[in-house]
């Protein structure tokens, strides 16, 4: 191929990805459009949309080309550019990958047929939202950037409200719409600062501006703050639990698994303008992204709505994805670029596996809601028999977010971990301590995410049912499973040959980083290619188990009978732990952290009497923080409320004076 | 003559599970003398598993594949580790590249498939026991890495390989930060091994038991491959006390007379760890198990200050 058409074909792929996905639900609106050909004609769009995109991001991948636009733009905050990069293309596959499983899972999740009120909004403005991501991705200017992250966001309300006749689902929604908005506010004050620091509002080349000025620290904070609302951040994560809990589980995994990587993306993508970096800025992303780890893991360990429960540990991945970040920061500022590779490379990898792993435990929520009609866990158990193809692949994602091999959540965490090595031999100060403590901060997230995992899936699928259900559970239909089975498949295909992801990684590292000039390779400092022996050493395990359960090795013969009850005749589902139960000594550890709510009954004669027991984990940080304060804040603002009295005419009248004041200004 | 490397690979593969229940049984006569009582032979440990092997299973009504493959899984898994840590040799193909980190993956995914099989059962008893085992090992894993992240400092690599061929041939020097990381590892290992102060492998007293609970349902071959690779693991978890912190006649050529030389070193070196392990053993009682995260938490403390200890002294 050509230089030219090298540049310009993932251009034109990525953009006709991102048009087509916008087209996708378009039909919807025409009001006498069967809106079963609308969601079928949705879908297939979605998969061309999907197809042609990762084909663009591997060829500006693996070309490392790069393309520049410039846009008509009549607007103030001009001019417009869109560009493609290895960055740009490394985020959109989980986009598009995301995006197209979700959309055939919703052809038996979401059904038109059984749906007729939420399904045109749904299917819109889901389309809207994978077009608005890819957008993002692209925009190289600040009003371009803007405009699509407030389609994004406002794209992502509708989805996330489809259920709007439940107040719980509204509720989610406000607080999502707020914090969304409070996070573009400042979004709006970066860009204007960005423009008084590199004199325009297009976004200025990797390493071309300096970290020194004193409005570098200014528009870091502001960035961080503006795009830690989307990524989740703690403690900028409050809307995130109730909003993933309560949208439909194809719309949790797009918002999970792929909304909080554009944040990561912006962060990303701003920090790559600068060069002498301050030590902080990276030793700030990585106590943000330990602090995040620990307290997701913890506050998911709590939980006992299944979605809220995977929604916490989108807040610990994402502490994982920021420890990664902060250590390529660390190493830009101490020269290192070793340490910028494996902590970017780390990062990137783990947006990726998050992506999938994260998106194939939510759309396996979203079947095992679908067949027991609740999202609480304690009314679950032995769902293995009944819903075998889903438990298998809940499994695989549950094993891929422990980071256990050959699964891929393994290598990226490995990648941090090497880092972590790397970075604390070799040099000394701050950034040691800093580091060396993340390693253990890594490991114990690793810990207490195992610890969920087994929690989560033996209550839910092993055990015996704990309520008796009316209906017998049944298992997803064709098209919810095949998308399960797709994510299942990356999940394996990069954890057993992660050697696959190396050139990906190195061309959207070398984007972010061009420090010292020298070329590096992730092949060249870490042993990738022994994962893979590892992981065919293990499969082979597996299979020669599989081999060794069918053949039933021995003469002994096997017979089944009642679990052993301690000596008592009639065992009973509701004799099992519980979530809350099995979690409770880890709860109990942390309940400073935590805060737990707790009822339990007080015994007041020798005879027992009826009793409840009830836990739960609130989400603290919102309760006891800023709820608090807001209430504050409210209250001391009262009398300014009186500005705010419903009359359009005297609200164009402030925008008037505030024009006029604002022009004799400047 | 030289051996192969890859020769040397298979043969830790295969002295693993043979050596792991003759020291199984040289740990419990050790203790049946220091107790006073009259000791089994050292073979007892392999009459045991035949015993379990030729038995019928009984299987829990309940009980799905998860928990009749993860006998398996877990023997084959713990098996896998003899392919990395250095027992005889540090000329091995697997281990050159692998470090501590897949080790203890490793250990995970046996820790993950076992406490699931645990709650496979639908008692009570199951998931005590799983949750109970998650919370220990949650807290252990952490104070563990910590540990061998100061040997690794010290010898500047985390491949275990390297880390013992730089520690055995260097200079011999009493290093702080070493013995501070050697007892915090000591601690964990006790944890992860399920002995005494942690967890008593000899009890099946419903409200202290850990491992046992999760266990509890396994029998006939099951029970058998479950048991071994405990074994496995518990010599596992001496090889890597001895690579990390005692390499010395580790390191050596191929040739078969050496090989057998190290390899009798290394059985002298676990015979005198398995008495420590008794002393401790025999000299305290089981903790409490609310009392456990404080016994955790000052491993990991240990484990830090060790690390301190290398920044500031070396």
């Amino acid at each position: 191929m050509t230089d030219e058409l090298t540049a310009t074909l993932p251009a034109v792929l990525l953009i006709g990805a991102a048009l087509l996905a916008a087209l996708s639900g378009m039909p919807m609106i025409v009001r006498g459009v069967n809106s079963r050909f609308g969601q079928r004609f949705a879908t297939l769009t979605m998969v061309l949309a999907a197809l042609a995109g990762v084909g663009g991001a591997f060829i500006s991948l693996l070309n490392r080309s790069r393309i520049l636009f410039q846009l008509a733009w009549p607007f103030p905050f001009g001019p417009a550019e869109i560009g493609i990069d290895p960055l740009t293309a490394f985020f959109s596959l989980p986009i598009l990958i995301v995006a197209l499983c979700c959309s055939l899972y919703a052809l038996d999740y979401w059904p038109a047929r059984d749906n007729p009120r939420t399904v045109r909004k749904l299917t819109l403005f889901f389309g809207l939202l994978v077009s608005s991501m890819l957008f993002v991705l692209m925009a190289r200017s600040a009003g371009l950037f803007l405009l699509a992250w407030e389609i994004m966001a406002l794209a992502s309300y509708f989805v996330l409200t489809t259920d709007d006749h439940t107040a719980e689902v509204r509720d989610a929604g406000s607080l999502y719409l707020i914090c969304t908005h409070t996070g573009t506010l400042a979004l709006f004050a970066a860009f204007a600062l960005l423009k008084s620091i590199s004199g325009g509002y297009t976004f200025p080349g990797a390493g071309s501006l300096s970290a020194v000025a004193p409005l570098a620290t200014a528009f870091y904070l502001l960035v961080l703050v503006g795009f830690g609302f989307k990524a989740g951040i703690m403690p900028l994560h409050v809307w995130l639990p109730s909003a993933h809990a309560n949208a439909p589980s194809h719309v949790s995994a797009i918002m999970s698994g792929v909304i909080l990587k554009v944040g990561i993306y912006g962060i990303v993508r701003t920090l790559s303008f600068f060069t002498d970096l301050p030590l902080w800025w990276g030793m700030v992303l990585l106590v943000l992204g330990m602090v995040s780890g620990i307290a997701g893991v913890l506050y998911a360990l709590g939980q006992h709505d299944l979605k809220r429960l995977l929604a916490y540990h989108s807040i610990e991945n994402i502490g994982i994805i920021t420890m990664g970040i902060g250590m390529a920061l660390i190493g830009a500022s101490l020269g290192s670029p070793v340490l910028v590779l494996l902590g970017m490379a780390g990062a990137l990898l783990h947006v990726l596996n998050h992506a999938t792993f994260k998106a194939l435990l939510f759309l396996g929520a979203g079947s095992v809601i679908h067949a027991v009609g609740t999202r609480e866990i304690d009314r679950m158990g032995g769902l293995l028999r009944r819903i075998p193809w889903t438990a298998a692949a809940f499994l695989v994602g549950a094993a891929a977010i422990c980071g256990l091999p050959p699964l891929n959540g393994f290598v990226s965490e490995l990648l941090i971990y090497l880092g972590f090595f790397n970075g604390v031999i070799g040099h000394s100060g701050a950034a040691v301590i800093g580091l060396s403590l993340a390693a253990p901060a890594l490991a114990l997230i690793g810990g207490l995410a195992v610890a969920c995992f087994v929690k989560v899936f033996g209550v839910v699928f092993l055990g015996v049912p704990r309520v008796p259900s009316a209906t017998v559970p049944h298992e997803a239909g064709g098209w919810m499973r095949l998308p399960m089975m797709i994510l299942a498949g990356v999940c394996l295909v990069i954890g057993v040959a992660p050697v696959a992801t190396v050139p990906l990684l190195d061309a959207a590292v070398a984007t972010w980083y061009q420090g010292s000039g020298e070329y590096l390779s992730l092949t060249a400092i870490t042993p990738l290619s022994w994962i893979t022996y590892l992981a065919v050493g293990l499969l082979a395990t597996a299979l020669m188990t599989m081999l060794l359960y069918r053949r039933q090795l021995g003469k002994s013969t096997v017979t089944t009978s009642a679990t052993w009850g301690c000596g008592y005749l009639a065992p009973d589902g509701r004799m099992q732990y519980t979530a809350s139960s099995f979690a409770g000594s880890l709860v109990d550890l942390f309940s400073g952290i935590l805060c737990p709510d707790r009822h339990a009954p007080a015994i007041k004669s020798i005879f027992p009497t009826r009793a409840r027991f009830e836990s739960h984990v609130p989400e603290t940080v919102l309760e006891r923080v800023y709820l608090p304060i807001l209430a504050y804040v409210y209250e001391k603002f009262v009398p300014l409320r009186r500005l705010q009295n419903g009359q359009i005419h005297l609200y164009i009248l402030y925008t008037f004076i505030t024009l006029v004041v604002l022009l004799t200004i400047t | 003559m030289t051996l192969h490397p890859m020769g040397i690979e298979l043969l830790q593969l295969i002295l693993l599970p043979l050596l792991a229940p003759a020291f199984a049984g040289w740990v419990k006569i050790v203790k049946c003398r220091m107790q006073g009582r009259t000791a089994p032979g050292i073979l007892q440990p392999y009459r045991d598993i035949r015993r379990l092997f030729n038995k019928d299973v009984v299987l829990a009504d309940n009980a799905s594949w998860i928990f009749r493959v993860t006998p398996y899984l877990a023997f084959g898994v713990t098996l896998m580790t003899a392919g990395i840590i250095p027992l005889i040799s540090v000329d091995l193909p697997l281990a050159a590249t692998a470090d501590i980190i897949a080790l203890v993956m490793l250990f995970a995914i046996v820790r993950f498939f076992t406490a699931l099989a645990g709650m496979d059962i639908g008692t009570a008893f199951g998931g005590m026991g799983s949750s109970r085992e998650m919370m220990i090992s949650s807290l252990a894993e952490p104070a563990m890495l910590m540990a061998i992240f100061t040997v690794s400092l010290a010898s500047s690599s985390t491949s275990l390989p390297q880390m013992v061929s730089v520690m055995a041939n260097g200079h011999f020097m009493i290093r702080p930060s070493l013995a501070f990381s050697l007892i915090a590892f000591i601690l964990i290992a006790l944890a992860e091994t399920g002995r005494i102060p942690v967890d008593n492998p000899a009890t099946h007293l419903e409200l202290t038991m850990i491992h046992e609970a999760m266990i509890l349902e396994y029998s006939g071959r099951y029970l058998a491959l479950i048991e071994w690779a405990g074994m496995m693991k518990l010599m596992v978890f001496f090889s890597l006390g001895i690579a990390a912190f005692l390499p010395w006649g580790i390191a050596g050529s191929g040739e078969p007379l050496s090989l057998l030389l190290r390899g009798l070193y290394f059985v002298a070196k676990l015979a005198v760890g398995g008495v420590v392990m008794v002393l401790i053993e025999t000299g305290l009682a089981k903790m409490r198990i609310f009392r456990l995260p404080e016994y955790l938490g000052s491993a990991f403390l240990l484990a830090t200050l060790g690390m301190i200890a290398f920044f500031i002294l070396e």
